[in-house]
């Protein structure tokens, strides 16, 4: 089990360099400066990381592939398709070997290796696996695993253990003798020759690996110095889950806060716990923030084999990679954009040849664009391939008798409401890449249960672009709270631009909609009184929401304020109600549903 | 048994100096030829296989003796090794896991 906690430092660790690795390969084939360096940076940083863990495997894979990119850097291979391909099944093959080995030679009930799994998160400290803790002395553990078919194998274990005698520095080890456990653990003192042990187990015979590992139960001795101190406390790996307890722990005590604030109205000039709640509130934060590129980095090579696997060619550009986000934003976005990325090869681009027909360069444009806006994050995703087919979106529609036969001339946001109901799809034939009844209507559930938006344009011939809104984070929302027809509600702020009041207002329906003038412009005006079934006419404000092209104000009874809000998640089934994205408690301790402003417009 | 045992090593170039039928009969055979590996069945008559090989290993620490075992002999294999066994090969005998053994303690 002390392995396990290892392992899983040494499996997040390998991830990363993976996705570097990948990044310099796909690098390497567009010719980017220093892609072969970082390769070769990642690659072996990988295979150091295995020879620690004693994964020989693993390593040797590593020392296979870094072969290989020495053949290019020498010019001893000449950079073509089938060598990146080449180049990216070892990578896979070498993340298979890192994770198969991370778990290990594992029972095989599937509950147990579960059960493993589970006690290596709630219990790291406490070892639960029957093997006794390893002496104070020890801070290596040799693993020694035997072949298969190994007769009398506590016998063979005896001579290992001899062995390993001889050459000197074992101080405890386990089993006991004539007890087989299936394996050795031999635990070594520092002063052990780790080389010259491995070399004495194996001549024992029948033996499988040997895995040296760090005692994890006493820390090892450290040479007195600071230096090594510090170094031992710069990185912490923490689970996720404790961080999110903790940052819902802090959000709720900050509401808790702002209502007792509240409660003692003028007193609150002698608050000194808003300053610190505040600082808390920044720190934890800012330790749930990700940059973008931790997940977006593995979108390089998606849409290269994507395109590659529907004969098409583009140029994908990521930009704003740097921005940050909080980790389960980013954890939750990664597949509607998976889903968005592929429409927009597989539906989206042409064929090279139909391009150049069409006067269009042979090559695409991808571009994954991720921006920070005000409190929020935007995400685009744009190609300037076909553009979606308006006559057939309608006729699809008109079949599913979502619209009326003959329609014509709808928005891009009728157009992207039609299509993101459940199950449409004008995919002609089921594609690999896309298609499969996972339509836009998953992806746009998703980003509303996020407390996002998204919103679509679209031109014939030149292009689609999707643009995404999202809070940076999950956990402490800003909100304006409002009052319709008696009941109180919040509005996030993540897509609020302004609020106005009424009374300066002179409405004018526009194309059958109501609307009012915001700087010489008229948006749409939606009384949520009506939206709610509630009595209308006596709105004193209303508060402009805003994504992209689409702009709607939204006029309310009345206009409360402005408060913290820790949103909870909403299990309402996906579209019974588009008006609310979550529920909340205000700072006064009353329930209220939060509005999504943009679902109205 | 003996008899298989010896064919094997003569198939592969070895030269059988000496076979004895009990423990006592082994250590003093030892003695006499001082052989670069001895086989040794863990079960013999009169003296035991283990306290054979304590015998040989006392005045030479450097025998290479390889015990022949059944399986579920366990634990005299173990004390067979805690008494200076160097390897040991499990009946029924296959020449290659003989070998492998005999090249274990040679090499």
């Amino acid at each position: 089990l002390q392995r396990s906690r290892h392992a899983d430092l040494y499996i997040a660790e390998t991830r990363e360099h993976l996705s570097l690795l990948g990044r310099g390969i796909l690098g390497l084939e567009r010719g980017t400066e220093g892609a072969l360096d970082e390769a070769f940076r990642a690659a072996h940083t990988i295979k150091g990381l295995a020879a620690a863990m004693g994964y020989q495997n693993v390593a040797s894979l590593c020392h296979t592939l870094e072969d290989r990119l020495t053949d290019v850097r020498d010019g001893q291979r000449a950079m073509d398709a089938a060598l990146i391909d080449e180049l990216l099944s070892m990578s896979d093959a070498l993340g298979e070997a890192a994770e198969s080995t991370f778990r290990g030679p594992q029972p095989e009930d599937a509950g147990a290796a579960q059960a493993f799994q589970q006690e290596a998160v709630s219990a790291p400290v406490s070892d639960s696996c029957s093997a006794p803790a390893p002496p104070p002395n020890a801070t290596v553990t040799a693993r020694v695993l035997f072949e298969p078919d190994t007769p009398i194998r506590a016998a063979r274990a005896s001579i290992v253990r001899r062995n390993a005698d001889r050459v000197g520095g074992v101080v405890g080890s386990w089993p006991e003798p004539d007890v087989d456990a299936g394996e050795l653990l031999l635990h070594l003192s520092p002063a052990a020759d780790l080389l010259a042990l491995e070399k004495a187990i194996r001549t024992a015979g029948h033996v499988a690996d040997v895995r040296f590992e760090p005692c994890m139960t006493r820390p090892p001795e450290r040479s007195p110095g600071r230096a090594e101190e510090v170094e031992a406390v710069a990185w912490v790996r923490v689970p996720r889950d404790r961080l999110d307890d903790l940052a819902e722990g802090i959000a709720e005590l900050s509401v808790f806060h702002e209502r007792e604030r509240l409660a003692n109205g003028e007193r609150a000039t002698s608050d000194r716990a808003g300053p610190v709640l505040a600082e808390l509130q920044r720190v934890i934060l800012d330790l749930r923030m990700v940059p973008v590129s931790v997940a977006f980095e593995r979108f390089h090579r998606l849409v290269r084999d994507a395109l590659r696997s529907v004969g098409k060619e583009a140029d994908f550009v990521m930009e704003g990679a740097g921005i940050a986000v909080d980790q389960a934003i980013l954890d939750a976005i990664v597949d509607p954009l998976v889903h968005l990325l592929r429409n927009a090869i597989d539906h989206g681009l042409e064929v090279p040849d139909v391009r150049e027909a069409s006067g269009k360069p042979r090559r695409g444009k991808l571009r994954l664009e991720a921006r920070r806006e005000r409190s929020s994050v935007r995400i685009t995703v744009a190609d300037d391939g076909a553009g979606i087919a308006r006559d057939r979106v309608l006729a699809r529609a008109a079949q599913a008798k979502l619209i009326e036969a003959g329609t014509t001339g709808v928005s891009d946001e009728e157009l992207f409401r039609l299509m993101s109901q459940p199950g449409f799809s004008t995919a002609e034939s089921v594609t690999e890449l896309s298609g499969r009844g996972v339509g836009l209507d998953v992806v746009v559930a998703r980003v509303r249960s996020l407390g996002g938006a998204i919103e679509m344009t679209s031109t014939e011939r030149e292009g689609t672009t999707f643009t995404i809104r999202l809070p940076i984070t999950l956990s402490l929302a800003h909100a304006l709270r409002i009052r319709v027809g008696g009941e109180d509600y919040a509005i996030a702020l993540t897509h609020v631009t302004e609020a106005v009041t009424m009374q300066d207002q002179q409405t004018e329906r526009q194309d059958g909609r109501e609307t009012i003038a915001l700087r010489g412009e008229r948006i749409a005006l939606v009384r949520l009184g009506s939206v709610l079934g509630a009595r209308t006419g006596n709105e004193t404000a209303a508060v402009v929401a805003e994504l992209g092209e689409r702009r709607v104000a939204l006029a309310v009874d009345e206009l409360i304020g402005h408060e913290k809000i820790v949103v909870k998640s909403f299990d309402a089934a996906v579209g019974t109600l588009p008006l609310f994205s979550g529920a909340t408690i205000l700072a006064d301790g009353r329930p209220a549903l939060l509005i999504d402003p943009l679902s109205v417009a | 048994m003996r008899t298989m045992l010896a064919e094997i090593m003569e198939q592969a170039g070895f030269e059988v100096a000496g076979q004895a039928s009990t423990g006592a009969e082994a250590v003093r055979m030892y003695r006499d030829l001082q052989p670069d590996l001895v086989t040794m069945d863990i079960i013999m008559p009169d003296m035991g296989g283990i306290d054979a090989v304590r015998e040989i290993v006392r005045e030479y620490p450097d025998a290479n003796i390889v015990m022949c075992s059944a399986m579920g002999q366990q634990s005299l294999v173990i004390e067979a090794i805690q008494a200076g066994a160097r390897d040991f090969i499990v009946k029924p005998f296959q020449p290659g896991r003989v070998m492998e053994a005999v090249q274990r303690v040679l090499g």
